[in-house]
C-alpha cells in the first residue's frame, strides 16, 4: 500500500482531497464509493439465509474501514481506501488491481 | 413481556413512585401566575437517582426512546422505565432533522404506519400539555422529468386508495399554491406536476422530545442524560442488564432506539443490523418575509425546503455520497442546495444561509425501519429509520410500547421485523422518499 499523509483532511473531519496513487490529490467529489471491502463469500450457497446475509449486511464500523473507491472522474481506476469514519481521515489509498481486496459488488 | 402492567395488581409503593414529578400544568392561569410572583418554573425534567434495576430500559433520548417511555406509561400503566441518553435529550438526530411530516409514502405498511404518526402528531400538543407547533401547512413535491411524475402519480393513486389526503397536479395550482415558483424551472427543469399532500407539515424538534419525556416523568418513568451504555449484557440468549458510563444496570428487557448507533449499540449484544451509517445535511438561512406557506420539496432536484414562522428557510437535501458518522457539513451539499433552489425561486439568490449540518441516518436496504425482536431474547430494536425517524416517532413509540408490554408484535409492526432481511420480505420504501436517497 502507497501510504499517503492525511492531509487532504481538515482538522475537524472533513474529506476535501483524496490521494489517488496515479493522480495525486484530487477534490474528494471525483471519487465515488462502491463498497465496504469484503470478505470473499460462497455465492453459490444453497442457504438462502446465509445469501441474503452476505447481500444484505455490512460491518458499518465507525472506525477504520476498508472500502473499494473508484475515481471515477479521474483515472477511473478502482481503489482501496482505509478511511476513519467517524473523522473521515484517509490514512492510506492504493489501486485495488492486484490486491487482492475483493472489489465490492458495485465495482463496474 | 413485562409482568406488572395495567390490571396486573400493583405491589407495594415501588411501582408508584416518583408520581409527583415533573411540574405544574401549563396553562395560561399558570403562566399569568408565574408572571405575577414572579416564582422559577419547576424542573421539566427531574433527574433522580440511578436504580440498580428497572423493568425495562430504553437506550436513547430521542423522541422514539422518551415516546416509547411515555406510551408505556400512559397505555400500559409500565413505569419501572428508564431511558438512558448519552449526553441531552434531543441532542441527537430528534433535533438534527428537519421537522417535517408527511404521510404520502408508497407502500401500504408505510401509509398506514406514518398516517397513524400524524394522528398522534396532531393530538400530541394537547395530550402532552405540551406546544410542539405543529403546523399543517401541506407538502408540495414538484416532479420536473417524466421519472419524477411518474413516480409522484402512483404514490397519489396508491394514496388515495388507502385514505391518504393526496393528489398530483398541474403547473397551474402550483403556482397558485407557490406564487414566488419559477415554473420554468431556470429552462433546465420546467415544472410539469406535483404531488400534493395538504395534511403535511412542520412541527419543532424541542417540544416534541421535552414534552414527551416531562409526561413520562410525569406518570412514573426515569430519564437519565449524560448515562451512556457502554455494554448489554446477555445471558444464555437472553438480556440481563446493561453496563454504562454510571455503573451496572439489570433489566430483563433493553430497547435499543437510538438513531445514527443503532448498529453500534445492538453489536454491544451481539446482534448485527443490515445498516449503514450515511449523513444527511441541512441548512438555514437569514429570516426574511413570509412568502411561503408549503414544504416545497423537488423529487427531480432531490432538495426541499420551508419557512419556518420566523422567517427563516429550513433546506434539506439527499444523504452525503459515502458513509459516515461525521456530523460536519460539506460545501459540495451547499452547492448543490444553492444551485437546485434557485431554479425553483430565483431571488434566493440574495439570502445568506446561516448555519448548515448533519444529521445521521441508519439505512436499511429496503429504506424501511427496523422493529421488533432480535435474535436476542428481550432486547428488542426500534431503528433504521434512514430519514423519515421523526416524522414516525408517535405511532414507532405507541406500536414498541405494545410490544414491550404484551410481548405480542402488533400489526402495524409486523412487516419491518429484521427477519424480513433473511426471509427476503423487503419492504420497498425507496421510492417514497421526498428526494432521492
Amino acid at each position: 500500500m502507497s501510504a499517503l499523509r492525511p492531509q487532504w483532511v481538515t482538522k475537524d473531519g472533513y474529506m476535501i482531497l483524496i490521494g489517488c496513487p496515479l493522480c495525486g490529490s484530487r477534490p474528494s467529489t471525483e471519487f465515488v464509493y462502491l463498497d465496504e471491502v469484503e470478505a470473499p463469500a460462497d455465492l453459490v450457497t444453497d442457504d438462502l439465509r446465509e445469501w441474503r446475509t452476505t447481500i444484505y449486511f455490512r460491518k458499518n464500523s465507525n472506525d477504520e474501514s476498508d472500502e473499494v473507491w473508484q475515481h471515477a472522474s479521474g483515472c477511473r481506476q478502482v481503489l482501496v481506501l482505509s478511511r476513519n469514519r467517524s473523522t473521515n481521515a484517509v490514512r492510506a489509498v492504493s489501486l485495488a488491481r492486484g490486491s487482492g481486496a475483493a472489489a465490492g459488488p458495485g465495482v463496474p | 413481556m413485562i409482568p406488572g402492567g395495567r390490571g396486573a395488581e400493583v405491589t407495594g409503593n415501588e411501582s408508584r413512585r416518583g408520581r409527583s414529578h415533573g411540574g405544574s400544568r401549563y396553562s395560561a392561569w399558570s403562566l399569568l401566575r408565574h408572571g405575577l410572583n414572579g416564582q422559577r418554573w419547576p424542573a421539566a425534567l427531574v433527574e433522580t437517582e440511578l436504580r440498580p434495576a428497572y423493568d425495562c430500559i430504553i437506550v436513547g433520548g430521542g423522541a422514539h426512546g422518551l415516546g416509547l417511555a411515555y406510551y408505556l406509561a400512559r397505555e400500559h400503566g409500565l413505569t419501572r422505565t428508564a431511558v438512558l441518553e448519552r449526553a441531552y435529550i434531543g441532542g441527537g438526530n430528534s433535533g438534527r432533522n428537519t421537522a417535517i411530516l408527511r404521510a404520502n409514502y408508497l407502500t401500504p405498511e408505510g401509509i398506514r404506519f406514518y398516517s397513524r404518526s400524524l394522528e398522534l402528531y396532531g393530538a400530541l400538543s394537547s395530550e402532552l400539555n405540551f406546544n410542539i407547533l405543529h403546523d399543517p401547512m401541506g407538502h408540495l413535491t414538484l416532479g420536473q422529468d417524466l421519472g419524477s411524475c411518474r413516480r409522484l402519480r402512483w404514490r397519489a393513486e396508491v394514496n388515495k386508495v388507502l385514505g391518504v389526503d393526496s393528489e398530483f397536479i398541474g403547473p397551474e395550482r402550483v403556482r397558485e399554491l407557490v406564487p414566488a415558483i419559477d415554473l420554468r424551472g431556470d429552462g433546465l427543469h420546467p415544472v410539469l406536476g406535483a404531488l400534493w399532500h395538504p395534511p403535511g407539515g412542520t412541527l419543532r424538534h424541542d417540544p416534541v422530545v421535552w414534552g414527551f419525556a416531562r409526561a413520562a416523568i410525569q406518570l412514573g418513568a426515569e430519564v437519565h442524560q449524560q448515562t451512556e451504555v457502554i455494554g448489554i449484557e446477555t445471558q444464555g440468549g437472553r438480556v440481563t442488564g446493561v453496563n454504562t458510563t454510571r455503573g451496572r444496570i439489570r433489566a430483563g428487557v433493553v430497547v435499543n432506539c437510538t438513531a445514527g448507533s443503532a448498529s453500534l449499540v445492538s453489536a454491544q449484544a451481539g446482534v448485527e443490523l443490515p445498516i449503514v451509517t450515511v449523513p444527511l445535511q441541512a441548512a438555514v438561512s437569514e429570516p426574511v418575509r413570509p412568502f411561503l406557506d408549503t414544504v416545497l420539496a423537488s423529487d427531480s432536484l432531490h432538495v426541499y425546503f420551508y419557512q419556518t414562522p420566523r422567517g427563516e428557510l429550513v433546506f434539506g437535501s439527499s444523504t452525503d455520497p459515502y458513509p459516515s458518522y461525521s456530523t460536519r457539513g460539506s460545501l459540495e451539499f451547499l452547492e448543490h442546495l444553492a444551485a437546485s433552489v434557485l431554479q425553483l425561486i430565483p431571488r434566493l439568490g440574495e439570502v445568506r444561509i446561516l448555519r448548515q449540518w448533519a444529521g445521521i441516518c441508519d439505512m436499511t436496504p429496503d429504506g424501511a425501519p427496523i422493529m421488533g425482536p432480535t435474535p436476542v431474547e428481550g432486547f428488542l430494536v426500534d431503528v433504521g429509520w434512514g430519514t423519515y425517524g421523526f416524522k414516525a416517532a408517535p405511532a414507532a413509540a405507541e406500536a414498541m410500547a405494545s410490544l414491550v408490554a404484551t410481548g405480542t408484535t402488533p400489526d402495524l409492526v409486523r412487516p419491518f421485523a429484521l427477519e424480513r432481511f433473511l426471509e427476503g420480505r423487503l419492504v420497498n420504501e425507496r421510492a417514497a422518499s421526498s428526494v432521492g436517497h
